[in-house]
């Protein structure tokens, strides 16, 4: 068959207009990859309405293990996924000690707030999820024992009873709050977490209630984007990840801001090589406790004076004094994920500051980046022969906030933390410190070049480990014959 | 005696060597001599930099490089500053009292040295080099004709020197033994941004967030651009600024990122900056490993930073625009300053007008950028768009550039060509503070014999005969009102990449930014229009227009601009080839269409008559 000219001619330019689209577009530079953290956002469960449930068991509500046993009617498997959980057994990595495996959590550990849960359960465990665990006996193979209504209680309504080891109050309507129950809200995980410490803003520094419904500058996710908890803290039967330098010391189970944002997202050759070396916290959490104060000190030698006319911000006879700051800059170190920590019976120097807890890394370390931290400074009880930290019992019968008598506190402390007591005892120096990860600020508020970099910036470089200001000297990973061509390349990392 | 253990231990502390180290300035301890070369300390006379500083730096030398000394002060180029009405020719540089005057004018602003040393004013190296020069004090003493004491003057927050009559004082128990300025006192240290501040443009440091500027000119560069330089966030700052909370841009970008005046206006023999300079160099080499040495530096530190620095002495523009269409063509038209200082947040003045000055020698002023007056804290403060103007640089390039433009109107005495001074001004318009009897008539309207701002305006004829008679009646021989139009280019204030322009239709569009009209002026006094001064580099982009009501405004078009611009220029010949390619084309179509039409038809017609033939052939 003959073909037109024409038609081969109108062929050829058709093949030469693709051709000559395709090497435009091929020689054209890659369009920038764009950070869509929504693409990672789970999708959050669908409410189930519960307002109908439990009418066969209506009267019979009226204990914790009462809904429990309700509960698990339908959701078999979700006591016993939560007690394979820290919120169940308050421990979580283990250590080796003296040869062998300790598990180590709030439920053993010691730090400079209220020092130990041991001896002070029914006060402490307030906020387990769970019923009941007023001494060291309690009962944690017991499935009716875990507190599904701490967590799902959408009305509102309820709550744990002061010094109650984790039962409810008395005057809350268990049949009402099990026919709300739903999704988590901040309200659920804040009644705890936001009121560490015994009291709102107390111990976290990046977690209060100013973030039961945050304006956006004092957390963006939440307060611009409406986040809940688990929206990063993403749950898979009822395994939250995230964990908690205080009472933990691996890299493990973390939540990252990776998890929805990309590594670089700066789009900005010079912040994105930060990266490397800067925690997204460092500056996307320029100040903690936005709104409200978080306690900075404690010194527990000063309880038990009378100062009827203090502060109790500042003063507490059966607490001693505190220092309360807002809005603070945090400390910087190194920290890889790992930490130490201080565990029971370790030896102390009481004339220096006894570090609870020590983010791991240095300047050397290729997988530890500059983290903002909150440093809580606290003087505490020791034994003097020993020496070693206590764990005295203030809370309940025989405790210090009820006799003020130090030397019975510690010795019934000590009695119920296996620990010995030589019979005198001192206050000593602690250090502990809490990496921020909350309250990320919009990024308007992020931190410059110059609230780091320069004379005055927040940063102390030398104490980092840096010769001078990476900024001018160059950054950590770069090679020495490189360190030349750092002054016009810029950067630092 | 605990309390005399503590203090002991406080100043152990304080003296350990970690702590010495730290605050001791790497400048060595400095012998203060006075003009004779005698230690201060034993003459109480003024301090000489010439002497002091000069015992190492090649002071002499320095002074002749750049224009701190001479201003760029010429037998035909004088120096004339509209916004404080400061005048200097190089005749009047001569005369002690003109040069004392002029210093009175400029309230201080130099640095000393060229014709300031006709009164004693030595080139002043402390008010750049000190940590803590106390410019207050220095300017008093050039003001107030203590001028061989200024450069003492600037010592006072060292406390090295106490106030002393009309002098000052040395305390000398302050001095080393050796009868030195301890460098920890002097702090003796590559000039700040602060240290430029002083004479001009207000400058903060991350340290000030909060602060209030209000229009003065102590700080003329900002008061004639309405630029700050800070590294503090616009949002964080106590300005009243219109869209505040969205503005988390730093004032200058560059403040921002660690760099200061200095950074970019470097000596240009500074080593540190020559060694990495990749301009003239061989092409074999990667770097440039000769530098100036250090002593060499040190003792001829060039001061010549009058050269402007270049963008591009640092950015790689064409790297960093690609998404930018045409990118060449871009970069060959607009300063990097046109898209990177989009608008200014800050009053800037558009007029200066000391045609009738008050009583105090207060000119009559406008700005523009602010809602209301711009010395009321609470005035809402607007900003401006820079209007571009073609700028030609120092390698003969013409690229558009913002600028802000400010109008002044001042009288000049033909026989002299210089501005009538201010005094003869004041003594034309007012006797006492209030209005001359003579010129009462024309210009007090409400016969209270005091000009209010609105009477302070030449708007008649009778006005400006009276002033200038009046004029003649002190001595101006022939006086004449003149207009001119300033530019001041916005090169500083540079907005981080998500606050400049990006969008192709702030420009390219019908409403262009190159074609956006740009107040000029409200009021012209007499009714006469400025002209643009010469030798600044720029031209106008359009023509000046006066508006019904009076007002003058500059109307630019992107060819005079010299630009073709997509989107927004027209050419009438373009439009007519185009008219005519599109009527081509659909005749085109159409002839064609109907061709083909036609024969299709002819065709069937032909195939219809042929197939009875074919019918019957078979």
């Amino acid at each position: 068959m003959r073909q037109s000219p024409s038609l081969v001619l109108a062929l050829v330019l058709v093949l030469v207009v693709v051709l000559g689209t395709a090497l435009v577009q091929s020689q054209k530079p890659p369009r920038p990859t764009v950070d869509d953290p929504w693409s990672r956002m789970p999708h959050r469960a669908a409410h189930f309405d519960h307002s109908t449930f439990f009418a066969d068991v209506a009267g019979e509500l009226e204990t914790g293990p009462d809904v429990t046993r309700a509960c698990l009617r339908c959701h078999e498997d979700a006591a016993h996924e939560v007690m394979r959980t820290s919120h169940w057994s308050w421990t979580g990595d283990h250590v080796e000690r003296d040869g062998e495996t300790v598990a180590i959590g709030k439920k053993n550990l010691l730090n400079n707030f209220c020092i130990s849960i041991e001896s002070n359960w029914p006060a402490c465990t307030t906020c387990h999820a769970g019923y009941g665990w007023r001494d060291a006996d309690f009962d944690f193979s017991d499935p009716t024992r875990v507190d599904c209504l701490v967590c799902h209680d959408t009305s509102g309504q309820y709550r744990k009873k002061g010094g109650g080891a984790g039962l409810p109050a008395d005057d809350v309507d268990l049949l009402a709050v099990a026919r709300s129950v739903g999704v988590p809200t901040r309200d659920n995980c804040g009644r705890c977490h936001f009121n560490g410490g015994g009291g709102n803003a107390v111990k976290h520094g990046d977690l209060d209630g100013s973030m039961y419904f945050p304006h956006e500058n004092v957390d963006v996710h939440m307060g611009r984007h409406d986040f809940l908890c688990q929206d990063c803290h993403q749950t898979r039967d009822h395994e939250l990840p995230g964990r908690s330098m205080s009472v933990s010391v691996s890299n493990t189970n973390r939540v990252r801001c990776t998890d929805c944002h990309d590594d670089t997202p700066h789009g900005h050759d010079r912040l994105d090589a930060h990266t490397a070396t800067v925690a997204c916290q460092t500056c996307h959490i320029p100040y903690m406790a936005v709104r409200t104060p978080t306690k900075m000190q404690w010194d527990w030698s000063k309880a038990g004076e009378d100062r009827p006319d203090a502060d109790p911000h500042e003063y507490l006879k059966i607490k001693g004094e505190f220092l309360y700051e807002e809005n603070v800059a945090p400390e910087y170190a190194w920290y890889d994920g790992r930490s130490t920590r201080y565990l029971k019976g370790d030896r102390i120097d009481p004339t220096s500051v006894t570090p609870m807890n020590e983010p791991i890394g240095d300047v050397d370390d290729p997988d530890a980046r500059i983290w903002p931290f909150k440093v809580h400074r606290g003087m505490q009880i020791y034994d003097t022969e020993y020496e070693y930290l206590l764990a005295p019992k203030t809370y309940g019968e025989g405790g210090y906030w009820k006799d003020f008598d130090w030397d019975q506190a510690a010795r019934l402390g000590a009695e119920a933390s296996g620990l010995d007591y030589s019979g005198s005892y001192g206050f000593a120096p602690t250090r502990m410190s809490w990496p921020l990860s909350h309250m990320v600020a919009p990024v308007e508020e992020a931190l410059q070049c110059i609230d780091c970099h320069g004379p005055g910036g927040r940063m102390d470089w030398q104490a980092l480990g840096y010769g001078v200001d990476p900024a001018t000297g160059g950054g950590r990973f770069l090679a020495p014959a490189a360190l030349a061509g750092s002054r016009t390349e810029g950067g630092a990392r | 005696m605990s309390r005399h253990v503590l203090l002991l231990l406080l100043l152990l502390s304080v003296l350990t060597p970690e702590a010495t180290q730290a605050k001791r300035p790497l400048h060595p301890d400095v012998l203060l001599r006075d003009d004779s070369g005698t230690p201060v300390l034993d003459s109480g006379r003024p301090v000489s930099t010439a002497r002091s500083c000069g015992e190492c730096h090649d002071t002499a030398w320095i002074a002749t490089r750049g224009a701190h000394a001479d201003l760029g002060l010429g037998p035909k180029t004088p120096l004339f500053d509209p916004v404080v009405y400061a005048f200097l020719d190089a005749e009047q540089s001569r005369d002690p009292a003109a040069v004392q005057g002029w210093l009175a004018a400029v309230d201080g602003r130099h640095a000393g040295g060229a014709f300031a040393e006709r009164v004693g004013g030595e080139l002043d190296c402390l008010v750049c080099h000190l940590a803590d020069p106390d410019d207050g004090a220095r300017r008093r003493a050039l003001t107030e004709g203590a001028t061989e004491w200024a450069i003492t003057a600037t010592l006072a927050q060292t406390g090295l020197v106490e106030p002393d009559g009309e002098g000052w004082r040395y305390r000398g128990s302050r001095f080393t033994d050796e009868g030195k300025a301890p460098a920890t006192r002097l702090g003796l240290t590559r000039p700040t941004d602060e240290s430029c501040g002083q004479c001009h443009g207000r400058v903060e440091g991350p340290e000030h967030r909060a602060f209030v500027h209000l229009p003065t000119d102590r700080h003329p560069r900002t008061e004639t651009t309405g630029v700050i330089v800070s590294p503090a966030r616009m949002s964080d700052s106590a300005q009243n600024l219109r869209g505040k909370t969205g503005l988390s841009r730093p004032w200058d970008v560059h403040a921002e990122r660690l760099l200061g005046c200095a950074t970019c206006h470097a000596a240009p023999n500074d080593p540190t900056r020559v060694a990495v300079a990749e301009d003239d160099r061989p092409e074999h080499l990667r770097a440039r490993a000769r530098s100036p040495r250090l002593e060499e530096f040190l003792r001829r530190p060039d001061h010549d930073f009058g050269a402007s620095p270049r963008c591009e002495s640092c950015h790689a523009a064409e790297r960093v625009h690609e998404w930018l269409p045409y990118r060449e063509r871009h970069l060959q038209k607009l300063e990097c300053a046109s898209c990177h200082v989009p608008r200014v947040h800050g009053a800037a003045r558009k007029v200066t007008d000391w045609s009738v000055p008050s009583p105090t020698g207060e000119p009559r002023l406008e700005y523009r950028g602010a809602q209301g007056d711009p010395g009321d804290p609470a005035t809402l403060i607007e900003g401006y768009e820079p209007v571009l103007l073609p700028r030609r640089d120092a390698e003969g390039r013409e690229r558009l550039a913002p600028h802000n433009l400010m109008a002044t109107w001042y009288w000049v005495d033909d026989a002299t060509q210089r501005p009538v001074p201010l005094p003869a001004l004041r003594r034309a318009l007012y006797r006492d503070d209030v209005v001359h009897p003579v010129l009462a008539p024309a210009f007090d309207a409400d016969g209270d014999g005091h000009l209010q701002e609105g009477e302070r305006r030449l708007d008649t004829p009778e006005k400006e005969e009276a002033l200038r008679e009046r004029l003649r009646a002190v001595g101006v021989e022939s006086p004449s009102l003149r207009a001119e139009l300033r530019p001041y280019a916005l090169n500083h204030g540079v907005a981080p990449r998500a606050f400049s322009t990006r969008d192709c239709e702030s420009c390219h569009g019908p409403a262009s930014r190159l074609a956006r009209v740009f107040p000029v002026a409200d009021f012209l006094p007499s009714g006469l229009v400025p002209t643009l001064v010469e030798d600044t580099g720029a031209r106008l982009s359009g023509g000046l227009e006066r508006l019904e009501q009076g007002a003058l405004v500059l109307r630019p078009t992107p060819e005079q601009a010299g630009v073709f611009l997509l989107g927004a220029s027209r050419r009438d010949w373009v439009d007519a080839v185009n008219r005519w390619a599109l009527l081509l084309v659909i005749s085109g179509v159409v002839l064609h269409g109907g061709l083909r039409l036609v024969l299709h038809s002819a065709r069937q017609r032909a195939a219809t008559l042929a197939r009875p033939a074919e019918e019957e052939s078979r």
